[in-house]
């Protein structure tokens, strides 16, 4: 007689993070959760520390890796080519028809699928209703660099002492890695060693489109996620979220950093110079090689993010759009239905997303996933994109010209990453 | 006596053989207290450290295969523009916080061991409160105080200083935060070391007819070389390693500190991050060698001291 399968999980921050996903799981599928037991592991305080444990886990013999692992799609390149994520092609497949195309992008590299979807991360641009009311923006006719300068000029005539947005000096990084996924097949290398920085004409365009954003005095100087962040958004000196926050997520955080104008906050889709792309991709759920129980890890992931019933936990549970198309109107119809739910006080329920936003929110959310395209990853990227900013950074200051900042970055590419495809 | 008694009752050869096991089981002994220590050294410092010379000639992910690439790491780290930029921010750090917190934390200790000081019990555990404090924690309640809009100090002195934003202003909030963390640790060196002073010398000293600038200059200073040694080398190879602070006060969104004020030990974390352990390991090699000589010249401007 066999007793239950006991599955690990890892992801990064506090395990009480995923407990809830666990209490879900055995108040949900009763019969599911007496077979299989889900674990929390903790990797570390963030995504590099929970890379750095499972490389020294492999190099130690692959004993202590956990079933399965939360995956930016940042990371898949190095650990679908370096053998630890499992191709699950055989146990996805039969479920491609319902995913939704963003996560299907997200899932996949070369050809295979290395995870189950768990979170598309949608460019979406999140605004002041009011103030954008007041200052006569209409974010969906706001579709060219110009016209979002013009509109960061109108709001300052309105609000003399705000900004469109908040752009901390020489983050140009931030920047770029949300307008490298607008170009299809952009990549900074190609196999065998080729670098296209200098070559590839759109890096140049990139550069240019940080300066005239920085020049264009419209974005604040305050840091995303710094002290000042949620001050200047309570304080109205911030009416808009764009950028490298402006993303799908941020319907999480943002009722958090600004607690006055719940109500008062929208959103809208990125204007079209860069509407499509997406933040880093998105993240899955990444079943490993070593794992004893694929199957059950497998069942496990299938429940809460290809069904509907796990679709619609898990948008109460934590606000998760569904990675399948059938549920999503399941979804809708549940925050249609504005229900507070017991144990949640009146001021805890205006900053939940449906009220602090307004039901449309989610239309704008499916709609931008509609527009999510991902950026070739390659097993270099932190660094790339590192370099790039950098030497952006230069040439927004005037420190360099376009053409010295671009052979800068990629002569220290060269240098410093050698090879983008071979890792070490 | 009765030592002696039995001294002469015991045969010399028998006297020097139980001299000799004596001698032997107390080397025993020692080599005992201190295999703890010589173990942890061998297996968690030199071992790690040997083998990561070995890995920084070459290739290698932490996992999988290693490829031998001979220098190309040092030569790498040599041509990294972040390397050179960090180095120049660590030693800016150290020598910037290291001489005012030093002079200060002397300063607070001669005043402390004043026997006319009234509540010493109240200002010693005061002073050290700041060490209480992690570091990340201190760095936390510093990027509040150093806000642009709404920090503490902007708010007091009604300034709009981009203390985090602009990285000339920057380094100094990192500055400031280091002081305020190290001078109460430094303090109490100082207080051990000055009340470790033979209370006769200074005595002597006053009785010369030696005010009190003299009994600091010609007295009390010369005694306190090897503390005053201590605290420089000590705080200069912590200085080297230094981290946490920057990052925390400045890094945006979970990252690291902007590279313009970031520590040189952030292209160690960030070469590891990116799975180039071979690089990490150069880097970790090259940093030594820097603290190495920071701390031989520290040796040599001491020894010079102590010879005048």
């Amino acid at each position: 007689m066999t007793g239950p399968v006991k599955i690990t999980f890892m992801s990064w921050g506090g395990v009480e993070r995923f407990q809830k996903w666990i209490d879900a799981w055995n108040g949900t599928w009763p019969d599911a959760a007496k077979k299989i037991v889900p674990e929390a592991v903790t990797g570390g305080s963030g995504s590099s520390d929970m890379f750095t444990m499972l490389r020294t886990a492999m190099a130690a013999g692959g004993e202590n890796i956990p079933d399965f692992y939360e995956s930016n799609a940042t990371d898949i390149p190095e650990f679908a080519e370096r053998g630890l994520m499992l191709p699950i092609d055989d146990y996805l497949t039969p479920y491609t028809d319902d995913l939704i195309p963003a996560a299907k992008k997200v899932a996949s590299y070369n050809g295979h699928f290395y995870g189950v979807p768990m979170q598309v991360k949608s460019k979406v641009w999140w605004y002041r209703k009011d103030m954008f009311e007041k200052a006569g923006i209409v974010p969906d006719q706001v579709k060219t660099l110009d016209d979002l300068i013009n509109a960061g000029k109108a709001l300052k005539g309105a609000y003399p002492d705000a900004f469109l947005f908040n752009l901390a000096p020489k983050s140009s990084g931030g920047w770029l890695s949300m307008l490298l996924s607008y170009y299809d097949d952009l990549k900074f290398a190609e196999r065998g060693g080729t670098w296209n920085v200098t070559t590839d004409e759109r890096f140049a365009q990139m550069f240019d489109i940080v300066k005239k954003i920085y020049k264009a005095d419209i974005a604040s100087p305050v840091g995303d996620w710094s002290s000042d962040w949620s001050p200047a958004m309570t304080d109205s000196k911030i009416a808009s979220i764009i950028g490298p926050s402006g993303a799908s997520w941020m319907a999480e955080f943002l009722p958090q950093f600004d607690t006055v104008h719940a109500g008062l906050w929208g959103a809208a889709l990125w204007p079209e110079f860069s509407r499509e792309g997406s933040e880093a991709g998105g993240s899955i759920w990444a079943i490993t090689k070593y794992s004893k129980n694929p199957g059950a890890a497998f069942e496990y992931l299938k429940n809460f993010h290809l069904t509907k019933e796990g679709a619609l936990t898990l948008y109460k549970l934590i606000g998760f759009l569904p990675m399948i198309k059938s549920a999503q109107e399941i979804v809708k119809a549940e925050a249609a239905k504005n229900e507070r739910p017991e144990g949640t006080t009146e001021e805890q329920w205006k900053l939940a997303p449906v009220n602090y936003f307004g039901l449309d929110y989610l239309d704008v959310l499916f709609q931008a996933q509609d527009h999510v395209k991902i950026f070739q990853y390659d097993m270099a990227f932190n660094n790339e994109i590192n370099i790039l900013g950098q030497y952006c950074n230069e040439y927004v200051e005037d420190k360099m010209t376009l053409l010295e900042a671009l052979r800068s970055a990629e002569d220290e590419m060269k240098t410093q990453i050698v090879d983008p495809y071979k890792l070490g | 006596m009765s030592m002696a008694i039995s001294a002469k009752r015991v045969p010399k050869n028998d006297r020097s053989s139980n001299t000799r096991a004596r001698w032997k089981s107390d080397q025993i002994a020692a080599i005992l207290f201190v295999s703890p220590f010589i173990l942890a050294f061998l297996v968690l410092f030199l071992g790690p450290a040997i083998y990561a010379l070995v890995v920084s000639f070459f290739r290698y992910a932490g996992y999988g295969s290693m490829t031998w690439v001979g220098v190309y790491n040092y030569f790498a780290t040599l041509q990294y523009r972040l390397f050179w930029i960090g180095l120049r921010n660590t030693i800016f750090y150290w020598i910037a916080h290291d001489i005012p917190m030093m002079v200060f934390a002397f300063g607070l200790a001669l005043i402390v061991s004043n026997r006319y000081i009234q509540f010493k019990r109240f200002f010693k555990p005061m002073l050290y409160l700041p060490q209480l404090v992690t570091s990340v924690a201190s760095a936390l309640i510093f990027s509040s105080f150093f806000g642009l809009e709404y920090g503490v100090l902007n708010t007091i002195l009604g300034t709009k200083i981009p203390w985090l934003q602009d990285v000339n202003y920057t380094r100094w909030a990192v500055v400031i935060l280091l002081i305020w963390r190290g001078v109460g640790y430094w303090f109490i060196v100082y207080l051990a070391g000055l009340t470790s002073i033979n209370p006769e010398i200074i005595e002597a000293s006053i009785v010369d007819g030696a005010n009190s600038w003299k009994r600091l200059i010609y007295v009390i200073l010369p005694l306190m070389t090897s503390t005053l040694l201590f605290a420089f080398v000590v705080d200069a190879i912590g200085s080297l390693r230094l981290f946490t602070e920057p990052n925390v006060l400045m890094a945006q969104r979970g990252g690291l500190a902007p590279y313009e004020v970031a520590p040189v030990v952030n292209v160690l974390f960030s070469s590891m991050g990116a799975a180039r352990f071979g690089q990490a390991a150069a880097v970790g090699w090259l940093l030594f060698l820097v603290t190495a000589l920071i701390s031989w010249l520290q040796f040599r401007i001491f020894r010079n001291i102590n010879k005048e």
